[in-house]
């Protein structure tokens, strides 16, 4: 009997605990379906709202500012119809800094070739790398790089192995060929040296290979990885602190758009990125070169593009006097009136081109000032807050306290997390009732009910008390749980004439005992 | 003695089931890796690159040779889980022959014991002992272009452990005396959250503990359900 008091102890909180998650489950789903009808609803109407007129501010806000390589600034419009249309058939417009019309017409016709800068690698992540590597009825996945000859025959394919952090060559049928690691390619596996903790991989095919060669980023180096010639050149420094996102501009792959091998000739291949410590690494070739690039502390990393023509390097900075909000974006009414008051006032903007010179210094080319218009912002709440308002108000208490205790790590998780973990805190993210009134009355209600149904049957105080906690915290799905695991038949107390639990042998108004059966006639057992 | 009686009792009412999962698993898993190997799929790299293109992501992932092997491991696991949860604590109730199995000279603990430790030989022999055995052969010299990592023998037994914790839910629904459109189907759908959960792991050291998490919750509320409830 002693397992079944301890079972007692342990099962009824592990019920408590079943019984409340699926609840949690089943209200995310309800809420996230009402949200999402009355989203549908109202975008046919948003839409129509969000367009207005062309005026003169806006339409500076909307050009692209482009730089040529003497310095000179030209704001590019590109007219609403063809804002989305294919690159040849866009017409645009040209204007210089005074806003006066250079030139219009197609883009392939454009007369001025600007400036062409690096984008984002977008490459593998940690986070791609994390999501072949579940555990799915399919089994976890993993990198292969093939290296196949010229008559496209694969002759041998290296598989990244993540418990080991480096590859492993095989030739089909032979076996194990090699290993390569942070050292370079091997025999032995206990030679190969791990590359480090993987943040991206960006694979092309060199003008003369069948087979991919990797830029292979970790935390704190970038390496080149060409399995067809059996190389890992380690590109960057060993940095003590963890390195950002890469852009990279002409690096490994040539394209075959014109435009685009026109500008391949007259560019150095690039990899720019930027430390933790805020410093710029531009990684060149043809020639070789390295450059260290100290900029303003208050310039944001994103907000810098590096490129290099043979003849120049070019550092791009654009700056505004935007104060970011301190509530995470999205999440919160305190993010949307943020938005709301950003969106109504004008801020200033501007652009800068610097000249970089071989040992890292700038030299300020140009600079562009605009002021980016206010836009319309209707008095009230945007109608999708207002619903989310009423939907999060069956929501429980204990995102918002779980939100104030761990919001950092909760959003870093909701956003930069992946699987299922982040689907809970975005769950818990998006449905926090963020202290509204109405999550209160609410709650206050749950309680209240909660309170009715369990005073006449309680047991004792303790439990009691404790289950009106978990209606408070968990609002509809704890009052849920609660009449689940709690529903019992009530009497009419003989002693009291009020309701009473059958759980306890006391009434818990009177304290009369329960009532035994009366003594009739043919009970021989009593009369004897 | 008395607990050996009641193993071979709820051996028999399993075997069928056993026999079937093991040989379900052994035609179709076993069949698939054949097919495979006879296509020559495996010796074939199933993409093309051009001098000078960036490359694909996505066409650099490649699966596992056993994938498919893996899908009928997980389908067949699960419905075993299904099938002994209901042989062992729906049946029973259906043909009122709880009070028969309670009623024996020995304590409930004892009973329920013995259908948790066939239920868990069931799994071990039957989907275990046959994924040993294609794990074994798919290691063997030339008839994978590659060798199986060691990881996916251990995500096999992962797969299995999934199935072991659906018998779980499917037994505390058993046991529930609620109505089945109220908390009687709560377990199974706590199931599906440890199996949304763990597959969404990429460690097999968090997947385990999410199991063993998911298993005791359930296996502690069986045990308190069964000491405690009238038959």
């Amino acid at each position: 009997m002693k397992l079944k008091r301890i079972s007692k102890y342990i099962a009824t909180p592990a019920g408590i605990f079943t019984t409340l998650l699926i609840f949690l489950f089943v209200l995310v789903f309800l809420q996230f379906f009402v949200t999402e009808i009355v989203i549908l609803s109202l975008y046919k109407t948003r839409t129509e709202q969000s367009s207005g007129p062309d005026d003169p501010n806006s339409k500076m806000h909307r050009s692209a500012k482009n730089f040529l390589p003497d310095g000179t600034i030209h704001l590019v419009y590109v007219p609403d119809k063809y804002r989305y249309a294919d690159k040849v058939y866009r017409k645009e417009q040209i204007f210089d800094a005074n806003h006066n019309l250079l030139w219009q017409g197609l883009h392939k016709d454009n007369p001025y070739k600007y400036l062409s800068w690096p984008g984002w690698s977008r490459g593998f992540t940690a986070n791609s790398m994390k999501e072949i590597r579940m555990i799915t009825p399919m089994f976890s996945q993993t990198l292969e790089i093939p290296v196949n000859s010229q008559q496209r025959k694969v002759e041998q394919v290296w598989r990244y192995a993540p418990d080991m952090d480096i590859f492993v060559g095989y030739r089909f049928k032979t076996g194990i060929i090699g290993y390569a690691g942070s050292t370079g390619f091997t025999k032995s596996k206990d030679k190969a040296r791990p590359f480090g903790r993987f943040e991206n991989c960006y694979a092309w095919c060199p003008k003369d290979s069948f087979s991919p060669t990797l830029l292979w980023q970790t935390n704190r180096c970038i390496y080149q990885i060409n399995f067809e010639k059996q190389r890992v050149d380690l590109l960057s420094q060993d940095h003590k602190d963890p390195i950002g996102r890469i852009r990279t501009h002409m690096w490994g792959h040539f394209s075959l758009d014109p435009e685009q091998f026109h500008i391949s000739k007259k560019y150095r291949p690039i990899i720019h990125y930027s430390t933790k410590d805020g410093k710029h690494h531009l990684i060149m070739r043809e020639p070789q070169q390295k450059l260290t690039i100290t900029v303003p502390e208050d310039w944001k990393a994103d907000s810098v593009k590096l490129t290099a023509t043979q003849k120049n390097i070019f550092l791009k900075h654009q700056g505004g006097d935007t104060k970011l909000s301190a509530a995470p974006p999205g999440f919160s009414k305190q993010w949307n009136e943020w938005w709301r008051d950003y969106r109504s006032k004008p801020h200033k903007r501007w652009v800068e081109l610097y000249k970089v010179d071989n040992q890292g210094n700038l030299e300020l080319l140009n600079r562009f000032d605009w002021i980016s218009p206010a836009q319309p912002v209707s008095n009230t709440l945007d109608p999708r807050l207002q619903i989310k308002g009423y939907v999060t108000g069956a929501s429980p208490l204990a995102y918002d306290l779980a939100w104030s205790l761990f919001g950092d790590k909760l959003y870093r998780l909701a956003h930069q997390g992946h699987g299922i973990s982040r689907e809970y805190a975005g769950i818990t993210g998006r449905y926090r009732p963020g202290n509204s009134i109405f999550n209160w009355i609410l709650t206050v209600g749950m309680m209240g009910v909660a309170f009715w149904h369990g005073f006449s049957r309680r047991t004792c105080w303790g439990k009691f008390i404790l289950w009106l906690v978990l209606v408070g915290l968990f609002n509809l799905a704890g009052l849920l749980t609660y009449l689940a695991l709690n529903h019992t038949t009530v009497i009419k107390c003989s002693a009291c004439g009020r309701r009473r639990g059958l759980e306890k042998l006391d009434c818990v108004r009177c304290g009369a005992e329960l009532p035994l059966p009366q003594r009739r006639e043919l009970d021989l057992l009593f009369k004897t | 003695m008395r607990f050996l009686a009641l193993l071979k009792k709820e051996l028999r009412e399993c075997l069928p089931w056993l026999l079937i999962a093991a040989i379900a698993f052994l035609v179709l898993g076993g069949l698939a890796l054949r097919l495979m190997i006879q296509s020559g799929a495996p010796f074939r790299y199933p993409y093309h690159f051009s001098p000078g293109s960036t490359v694909n992501r996505y066409l650099l992932r490649a699966s596992p040779l056993l994938s498919t092997t893996g899908v009928w491991l997980f389908f067949i696991s699960i419905v075993l889980g299904l099938a002994l949860g209901i042989r062992q604590f729906f049946i029973p109730h259906f043909s009122r022959t709880w009070g028969f199995t309670i009623h024996r000279s020995i304590n409930k603990l004892t009973i329920l014991c013995a259908k948790l430790f066939v239920a868990a030989i069931a799994f071990i022999i039957s989907l275990g002992t046959v994924w040993l055995l294609i794990y074994w052969y798919a290691s063997l010299p030339e008839i994978l272009p590659f060798l199986p990592e060691p990881r996916l023998f251990i995500e096999g037994w992962i797969l299995i452990a999934m199935g072991f914790t659906v018998y779980l839910g499917t037994a505390l629904a058993g046991l529930s005396k609620a109505r089945w459109y109220t908390t009687k189907v709560f377990p199974l759908a706590f199931v599906l959250v440890i199996i949304a959960t763990t597959v969404s792991q990429w460690k097999l050291s968090t997947a385990f503990a999410v199991m063993i998490i998911g298993s005791l919750i359930l296996l502690s509320q069986i045990i308190h359900t069964f000491l405690n409830r009238e038959f």
